[in-house]
């Protein structure tokens, strides 16, 4: 049976588009054109020939197929048939790409032709890539030397003017560094230092490498020392497990596999937008994670402590009730957190399982600190923030 | 009976086929003209693919990917009974840009400590990288032509680094001494040295448009922007990419140019909305709408000799150039984020 198909050949030399046929030669394993010249009445000729030690392309145009081939050496000329005929196609495909790298024979026959398959590749691939890269972001951070922390720390300092003037309130400040001990691990590398911020917001965050920064708001809502307690624990929680160089060094990595994957089209600010907004939008739920993982820190240090999580799930449940209204006053360290409900949850079934523990180390707790728990911190004045006014919100 | 019907059938396929034989005859009444037979939804496919092999290769295929896309604009466009073509493969760019990468490692590495030996040394590689920056262009833009053809007849640039230096160091001192007002004059000098250097066969481009009759086109174009609030856009982007092709000239003969402005406009403005109204899904099928409306509104005067357009071949054309596009874009990128 003789495979043959009309076809138009362009040689890449002659701007002319020649028609014709194209046969394929079982044999010799060749493509032959005769051409059929313009004139009418004259008979067709053989013209070219073409065999598999060509790299060939195929690939669908529209409704026709192309076979592309190098016609000299480099990428400097190429020569095309345009042939509309499926079943040719596939024949010649078979035959001629066969001795090419399985892999990618795989792929053209998957892109060309069967939907379902192509889902089914990219499912496979995604998640298989997918997992690479989510393990290497969870776990990069490893890699970065825990010295590094400070340093890092002291560059994100400078960022801390945007939320509020650093005041002096010592009375507070010695006071929680006098928890601190209870708080941080054994043996920690981190030198904690606590400094008050002057803001109307309730607020607190550590930086990595142990410097921990307590908004003024927080310290005047707070009913006792017991309260503060438990947000000094979850503090230190981040700055211990090293939360901070996690999202960095993720964000890096993330930023990085996009900026490679879009950072270099030629329409580069629309996909760099979408290429931040992926970060922030990988990083939220990881930031959740985070969270979670402090609050678990802060459990376990303060059964360990002999603190009793009361006060600090009080503290939530008031904040929550004040901020119902006005969500978007909700302060960061609540934001991103799990709800509420499972939070405070969460601190009440890890002290009730822990309890005898936390009364055996509470028995043991130093009496100066005992008598400062259930104390009202008082901030000084220079750290009082005026009064939020409702109409500059924006 | 059953001949009879055959017969019919015959004779119902042959009016068919003339009149589909008419319909495509009155399709290509102006075959002078550029015809752009993209699809929305073919390319949206190409984009959606081209999307999940980036990600699954953490963004290595995006060489391919571009490749990929770039094919697809050019290979759609037709005029005058020919077709254009993209010849670029991904590998070659893929393997352009690590030698990029390595020069540029290199360049860093060699700048460190040349730094550290006194600060005024640190200055002499950004400087030079400056100085060659017109030879990085050309090269570029000699490898983007030599991948791009017509009717498979490959595009070919002959220009030198030194003459596009010598344009463009005139052009910026007299833009800088002039506050700007030199740009269109600069504009047309560069464009008709890119034109004047590019080939197909032993056919060439020409240009010859006149900076200040492009300054009046920018200068109306601009009035009219400030006082529509910005609507007049698309007419002052129709107007200069008409004056440039009205001025361009290929085989002595000149090119017409008669994009409109309202086409553009309400492609432009439907486009936009309707990318906003289906979360950005629609932007595949709006970004061949306008490479539709930009490139029909292109035409030849008279029809091109094919005689005169028989391919030479440029071997000396390097991905390496593209590849230092790509990887300053992504240093660019990445020390974006750094700072």
């Amino acid at each position: 049976m003789i495979h043959q198909t009309q076809a138009t050949f362009l040689d890449g030399v002659q701007p002319h588009a020649r028609k014709g046929r194209l046969v394929y030669d079982a044999n010799h394993q060749e493509l032959h054109f005769y051409e059929k010249p313009a004139e009418e009445n004259r008979p067709e000729f053989f013209s070219f020939s073409v065999d598999k030690n060509h790299t060939f392309e195929i690939r669908r145009r529209g409704h026709e197929h192309v076979i592309e081939w190098r016609s000299g050496p480099g990428n400097h000329t190429s020569a095309m048939f345009v042939v509309s005929d499926l079943p040719f196609i596939r024949l010649v495909r078979d035959k001629f790409l066969v001795h090419k790298n399985l892999f990618w024979r795989y792929a053209t026959l998957v892109w060309s032709e069967s939907l379902s398959r192509v889902i089914l590749a990219l499912m496979i691939g995604t998640s298989i890539t997918g997992f690479g890269a989510y393990t290497f972001m969870q776990n990069s951070y490893h890699m970065v030397p825990q010295t590094w922390d400070q340093r890092v720390g002291d560059q994100a300092e400078a960022g801390l003017k945007e939320f509020g003037v650093v005041c002096s309130s010592p009375q507070v400040v010695s006071d929680l560094k006098r928890l601190v001990p209870y708080f941080k691990e054994h043996g920690t590398p981190y030198k904690y230092e606590i400094q008050v911020v002057k803001s109307p917001v309730e607020n607190a965050f550590a930086l990595p490498g142990g410097k921990i920064t307590v908004f003024s708001e927080t310290i005047r809502k707070a009913a006792n020392y017991e309260e503060l307690a438990g947000i000094l624990a979850h503090e230190i929680g981040h700055v211990e497990r090293r939360h901070g160089m996690q999202q960095l060094s993720q964000y890096m990595t993330i930023r990085v596999i996009l900026a490679l994957a879009f950072g270099m089209t030629d329409d580069g600010t629309t996909m760099a937008l979408a290429a931040d907004a992926g970060a922030l939008l990988l990083l939220l739920k990881n930031s959740r994670d985070h969270e979670r993982d402090a609050d678990a820190y802060a459990a376990r240090k303060l059964a360990e402590a002999g603190i009793s999580s009361l006060a600090i799930r009080r503290f939530f449940d008031r904040i929550n009730k004040e901020h119902k209204e006005g969500l978007d006053k909700v302060p960061d360290f609540i934001l991103t957190h799990p709800s509420d409900a499972d939070r405070i949850q969460f601190f009440e079934r890890y002290e009730n399982k822990h309890k005898g523990r936390m009364l055996s180390a509470a028995a043991r707790l130093d009496d100066d600190i005992r008598r400062m728990l259930p104390r009202k911190p008082v901030v000084s004045a220079e750290c009082v923030a005026p009064e939020e006014d409702e109409s500059e919100e924006d | 009976m059953h001949t009879g019907k055959n017969g019919c059938a015959d004779i119902r396929v042959r009016a068919i086929d003339r009149l589909l034989h008419r319909v495509h005859e009155m399709a290509n009444a102006s075959p002078l003209r550029i015809a752009y037979n993209g699809k929305g939804g073919e390319f949206f496919v190409l984009l959606i693919k081209n999307f999940f092999l980036v990600m699954i290769t953490l963004g290595i295929y995006n060489f391919w990917a571009r490749v990929n896309a770039q094919r697809y604009m050019y290979e759609h466009a037709t005029l005058a009974g020919g077709r254009f073509g993209w010849h670029a493969t991904g590998r070659e760019r893929f393997v352009g840009f690590l030698k990029a990468v390595a020069v540029f490692a290199a360049i860093i590495g060699i700048n460190a400590l040349l730094g550290k030996i006194s600060p005024y040394l640190g200055l002499i590689l950004p400087v030079a990288i400056i100085v060659l920056l017109p030879a990085i262009i050309v090269a570029m833009y000699r490898f983007r032509l030599s991948r791009t053809s017509f009717n498979q007849v490959r595009f070919r640039f002959t220009g030198r680094a030194g003459n596009l230096a010598a344009v463009t160091l005139k052009g910026a001192f007299l833009s800088v001494v002039t506050f700007g007002f030199y740009a269109p004059w600069f504009a047309v000098e560069v464009r008709r040295y890119l034109y004047r250097h590019t080939f197909i066969g032993s056919s060439t481009f020409d240009y010859d448009g006149d900076g200040g009759d492009l300054f009046m086109v920018y200068l109306k174009g601009i009035l009219l922007t400030m006082i529509t609030f910005g609507i007049w856009q698309s007419w002052l982007t129709a107007d200069v990419t008409n004056y440039h092709t009205n001025h361009t000239i290929f085989q002595g003969n000149r090119l017409k140019g008669d994009i409109d402005g309202a086409d553009l406009f309400v492609t432009n403005f439907v486009g936009k909305l309707l990318i906003f109204l289906t979360l950005g899904i629609y932007a595949p099928w709006w970004m061949i709408k306008l490479q539709k409306v930009m490139l029909e509104g292109t035409s030849l005067t008279v029809a091109p000799d094919f005689s005169q357009m028989h391919g030479e071949i440029d071997t000396g054309a390097s991905a390496l150039a593209d590849g230092m596009a790509d990887a300053a874009s992504l240093l660019d990128n990445i020390a974006d984020f750094l700072t």
